[in-house]
């Protein structure tokens, strides 16, 4: 009798193990799906960025430094980088922050431009800029969310524990960019 | 049988008060009294003259039904002695009076029922031409079968579906009808059916396309949620807690649920349910529709009372009060802006 209540208790245990194995494996493989999401909006962005930059040399002849800076970004977010390197990633994810507060920079300047505003493909890049922006917003959510489940779930324990074997690490969350989280002052735009 | 007593009462057949303008309560009536003037006011006193026809009708019918509600239950009883119970259950006398008794209230209220349908088709569509081009039908062959794609229509086994409403509202295409959805449900020999759902369905067509499928459910706890997920659709889980504990959220795509589902959006949709007295609304984002379900107590698109004098004011004003509160969907989701909900 005590030996079918040891078993029991033994197959009881390992069910509870194979379950927080099985998921950290399903929450890391979610984290990893949320970032490919992520970089699926991102190329759309990237994609877009040369036919702004086109039109946009023509007539921000005075936004060298910020068109250069929009070019560089782009570059460095089209990096590739390794997916189970949360450091690789943070860099990644940093790069794509960036250039996403530079390009809203650039799109704030455009007011400055009575003729690239009124410009019918710049307003149709600006359009079709807003609605890349947010798509990259919620596929942001979803990765963070995605994220936070991961995390909880290899630093709780014994998830802490059960995470070696699941080569599971924690990543890094996909943060705004400090400039858009700055105050805004009315007297900038004015 | 209150009905029947209020055909006996001589005001009911007064016609005070009517041909008056059209009092502009509410913002949304701006401008309405003149759409009185030019369509519907000319119409009142041929209306009037009809709806006391149908309750002299009506009233006449009830004088020559009156002896037969007594004599048919009498009638009955009296064959059940002669034949004797034996062969003649008591049963037949029951459902021979009720049967008798519903036909003959069909009898006395058939005239008051045609004018009130004659309300619906002949006043209605000249009251919604005032929100633009608005068709409007009181009997459709509409079905929420049309829906099951939605993931919201619960099974069921009866429909009775009426007041079919369609047209554009702010640049959004608009389409609702009322609907009452019952289930058959058998405990041993006995069956009935019970109302699975009463209320509106409305598909607002928008002015983009979604690429996978998006269902917003009310939340039914942990067990209910269990059961509510649609096998094809994964849960949604959001960063509103007000939100998440009113409704739950599937979908194919998890960032486009996202990208629909702002925290605006979120905040707009609990607005919503406040607006339709707190019932849950449901919807489902699909190609490039909105459609919702939206529970509701009472019968909308139901003309005034048939004992009031007939001046379609009352009828203006209930239809374009349940109207604006759909069209408050729109306003309030703006549905009408092109990018980002």
């Amino acid at each position: 009798m005590e030996f079918w209540i040891v078993i029991i208790v033994l197959v009881v245990i390992l069910g509870v193990l194979y379950a927080l194995y099985a998921g950290i494996i399903r929450n890391k493989n979610s984290a990893l799906e949320a970032l490919s999401g992520i970089d699926v909006q991102l190329k759309a962005r990237s994609n877009l960025i040369p036919n702004i930059l086109t039109i946009a040399k023509t007539f921000m002849t005075h936004e060298k430094d910020l068109i250069e800076s929009v070019t560089k970004l782009r570059t460095r977010e089209g990096e590739s980088y390794d997916q189970d390197d949360p450091a690789s990633i943070k860099e990644h994810l940093a790069a794509a922050s960036a250039l996403g507060s530079e390009l809203g920079k650039m799109m704030i300047s455009v007011e400055a431009y009575p003729d690239l505003k009124s410009n019918e493909t710049m307003v149709q890049a600006q359009l079709t800029y807003n609605e890349v922006e947010a798509k990259i917003a919620a596929a942001r959510r979803f990765y963070n969310s995605a994220v936070a489940q991961l995390n909880n779930s290899i630093e709780i324990f014994p998830g802490s524990i059960l995470a070696n074997f699941t080569n599971a690490k924690i990543m890094p969350f996909y943060e705004v960019d400090e400039a858009s989280k700055a105050p805004v002052s009315a007297g900038d735009f004015l | 049988m209150v009905n029947f007593l209020r055909l006996l009462d001589p005001k009911v057949f007064n016609s005070v008060g009517i041909g008056e303008r059209f009092p502009e309560t509410e913002p949304y009536e701006a401008g309405f009294a003149e759409h009185y003037n030019q369509h519907l006011k000319e119409k009142v006193v041929l209306f009037e003259e009809a709806r006391i026809t149908a309750l002299k009708k009506a009233r006449r019918n009830f004088f020559i039904s009156l002896p037969l509600f007594f004599l048919i239950p009498g009638i009955l009883i009296w064959l059940s002695v002669v034949i004797s119970f034996d062969e003649y259950p008591i049963e037949l006398v029951f459902l021979g009076t009720i049967f008798s008794w519903f036909g003959l209230s069909v009898f006395i209220t058939r005239s008051m029922k045609l004018y009130q349908q004659s309300i619906k088709t002949d006043i209605f569509p000249n009251i919604l031409s005032f929100l633009g081009t608005f068709s409007y039908n009181p009997k459709t062959k509409k079905s929420a079968k049309e829906h099951q794609y939605s993931e919201l229509i619960p099974r069921f086994h009866r429909e009775t579906s009426e007041d079919h409403i369609q047209g554009t509202y702010q640049g959004v295409d608009v389409e609702l009808f009322e609907s009452q959805l019952k289930q058959r449900r058998s405990s041993g020999k006995k069956t009935r059916y019970v109302t699975v759902f009463k209320g509106i369905f409305i598909t607002l067509t928008m002015n983009k396309n979604f690429s996978g499928k998006t269902v917003v459910k009310k939340d039914g706890g942990l067990l209910g949620n269990w059961g509510a997920r649609p096998k094809t659709l994964e849960n949604v889980k959001l960063e509103d807690p007000k939100f998440e504990k009113m409704f739950e959220v599937f979908s194919d795509d998890q960032i486009e649920a996202r990208y629909l589902l702002t925290v605006t959006f979120m905040e707009r949709l609990i607005e919503l349910a406040g607006v339709f007295g707190g019932k849950t609304i449901e919807c489902c984002f699909y190609q490039n529709q909105l459609f919702m379900k939206i529970p509701l107590k009472q019968n909308l698109f139901e003309p005034g009372s048939i004992f009031e004098p007939e001046d379609f004011i009352d009828d203006s004003k209930s239809l374009l009060k349940e109207l604006n509160l759909i069209f408050s969907i729109v306003d309030i989701l703006k549905l009408n802006m092109k990018i980002n909900l």
